[in-house]
């Protein structure tokens, strides 16, 4: 079913408004940096929050219309929910847990427990159906909170963080078991993540809330092509600056810089001429690195400090201080040949046809 | 400081060692099993199993209200249930005789209307027992839920379970050893009751003289029943000690 949610909570200090438009029978990502409000938006969409002002919509069905007007309890909503840490119920084993909700709904304990221990073998997971849930690893324990969310039949499945609390080497196949189960049951669904793969991977459209508030909704492939928000690109490992577009010269500042910082910030020149605000992103590894100035052919260089040296796999991450931020990508080879470390001065150079604007 | 924690020690010890000296173990269940003696005991025992019910039966949902809903003055509340813990037992009894009493508006609402008499009565010991001890489950009780994750209870209300189905499957299962060891706290406190119910519903053999009352009153006329009961309740009070061990008395 479609979800149409305008979220308004306030508590305490924070101030969470977003609106959330989920289209029937897709996935939709939520994300953000701590404390952006993803999961306070989750809980209202839920109903384990109350909505302040605004209104949650579900299919047809008006769930929550803020202070005074309707709301109804989570028992009442035909919500399947996933929490972060899977909250299994620890005195039932794992057909008694995907039986729970069955058995809600009014059918008799047998019934209902047969009916979940089908659910189960459907899943694929019938070796665990008398196991409880201490005795469960932790990628076992999602594929039961899961299974027990979806044996209701939800109109909108709410999902919080599902891989935080597995281990990074069960990540992908647990990520690709959730893909499969999402395409099958194609249930509305909200996910909620700090991990950009999980949004590449799983979700149709991504929703990024930074403090409170979207900065920006869209496709997936909108969103990751044409970042607008800091958090995304470095989520997305990306360089992304804002800058003031004229021809072929764009005057590029930090993204977080303020007026205040108006002197620094440097030139680049483009490949193709953008006019005013825009956004300016490039990959890391269009980034070269150099002692000297005059080794490349890159129209663009930049005189900058080495701040910190990271290993990723077989590249190392470069980040770079100066007149503006940046991160390069380059082989471990190339930090032992131009003797990189914290606080050298190196020269970065980017080809002006790896540089992208997009308005801002 | 070692010293000093020894003196504390020996300040528990002392008398109790001394009970058990003072006993005469070979006529110690002659002593229990006196009509008088049989009769407190009993007495207490039904009295205080039906205040411990009572407590569980309204300060169960006094503790979880405590515990998960969250209204204004609640922690008012939460401090004001603790005042029959801390006031004198006997005070107790003067406040209850002064609203349940005969001559008080809602004791001679009872009495006139329902023809129930609360002083001198067994129902009044009840009475007593039950306000003295409510606090001591209420706390326990919501001390042990205040405790508990509330994520699965979210996640139940999600799967379509009421509050009561919510309880009864999710909550009360994951506390039930708390709320064990909360019922025989209230028990314990409701068992020993004296200054309260010697106030409210007086003395009477039979009636209203449960065995700390018992105890009070032999120790003048027959010392030795008095011990031998006293040693009962000692042995009963280490019994619940033993059963409470690493849940709510130690360890925690």
């Amino acid at each position: 079913m479609r979800l149409h949610a305008s979220v308004d909570r306030r508590a305490g200090d924070f101030h969470l408004q977003a609106d959330l438009e989920v289209p029937d029978g897709t996935t939709t990502a939520v994300i953000g940096p701590n404390a952006s409000g993803k999961t306070t938006l989750l809980r209202v969409l839920a109903g384990f929050l109350r909505n302040d002002n605004g209104e949650v919509v579900l299919g047809k069905q008006v769930l929550d219309s803020g202070m005074g007007g309707t709301y109804l309890d989570p028992s009442r909503r035909n919500i399947g929910v996933v929490p972060q840490g899977y909250a299994l119920f620890e005195n039932m084993d794992s057909v008694g847990n995907v039986a729970f909700g069955i058995q809600s709904a009014g059918v008799r304990r047998q019934a209902a427990r047969r009916k979940a221990a089908e659910f189960l073998e459907a899943f694929g997971l019938q070796e665990l159906s008398a196991l409880k849930p201490a005795e469960l690893s932790g990628g076992q324990s999602q594929s039961i909170a899961v299974a027990r969310a979806l044996a209701i039949h939800p109109d909108l499945l709410l999902l919080d963080e599902p891989f935080s609390a597995l281990d990074s080497a069960a990540r992908p196949r647990m990520r690709s078991q959730l893909r499969g189960w999402l395409a099958e049951a194609r249930t509305t669904t909200v996910l909620v993540t700090h991990d950009p793969i999980d949004a590449l991977t799983l979700a149709d459209r991504i929703v990024v809330l930074e403090g409170g508030r979207v900065v920006q909704s869209g496709t997936t492939g909108d969103v990751t092509s044409n970042p607008r928000s800091a958090h995304v690109a470095s989520l997305l490992g990306t360089n992304l600056l804002k800058g003031e577009a004229q021809g072929r010269r764009v005057a590029v500042r930090d993204l977080r810089s303020s007026a205040a910082d108006e002197a620094r910030g440097i030139d680049l020149t483009l490949s193709e001429g953008a006019s005013g605000a825009v956004f300016v992103m490039f990959a890391p590894s269009a980034v070269t690195l150099s002692v000297s100035e005059d080794v490349t052919s890159a129209r663009n260089r930049i005189l900058c400090t080495v701040d910190h040296l990271e290993q990723l796999g077989e590249r190392v991450r470069v980040s770079l201080g100066g007149d503006v931020h940046l991160s390069a990508e380059v082989t471990p080879m190339a930090v032992a040949e131009l003797g990189l470390a914290e606080g050298s001065q190196v020269w970065a150079s980017i080809k002006a046809t790896e540089i992208s604007t997009y308005p801002r | 400081m070692f010293a000093l924690a020894a003196v504390a020690l020996a300040y528990v010890a002392v008398p109790l060692l001394g009970l058990l000296f003072e006993v005469e173990w070979s006529d110690l269940g002659e002593q229990l099993s006196s009509s008088e003696s049989l009769t407190a005991l009993r007495l207490s025992l039904m009295t205080s199993v039906v205040a411990t019910i009572a407590v569980i039966f309204v300060g169960l949902p006094l503790a979880w209200v405590l515990a998960r809903v969250s209204f204004p003055g609640r922690g008012f509340v939460r401090s004001f249930v603790l005042l029959p813990m801390v006031l004198p037992p006997v005070v107790a009894g003067v406040a209850l005789l002064a609203a349940f009493g005969r001559n008080s508006a809602i004791g001679g609402w009872l009495h006139d209307v329902l023809g129930v008499q609360l002083t001198f009565s067994p129902a009044g010991v009840v009475v007593a027992q039950t306000f003295v001890a409510m606090p001591f489950f209420v706390v326990a009780f919501e001390a042990a839920l205040l405790g508990r994750d509330s994520q699965p209870e979210e996640v139940a209300s999600s799967l379509g379970a009421d509050s009561w189905r919510v309880f009864t499957r999710i909550t009360f299962p994951a506390v039930a050893p708390a709320f064990f060891a909360a019922v025989a706290l209230a028990w314990a406190r409701a068992l020993g009751e004296f200054g309260a119910t010697i106030t409210f519903a007086g003395n009477v053999a039979g009636r209203t003289q449960t065995a700390p009352l018992g105890i009070y009153l032999q120790l003048g006329t027959d010392p030795g029943a008095a011990t031998a009961m006293s040693v009962l309740l000692l042995a009963i009070s280490v019994g619940i000690l033993v059963g409470l061990r690493g849940r709510w008395l130690v360890g925690r």
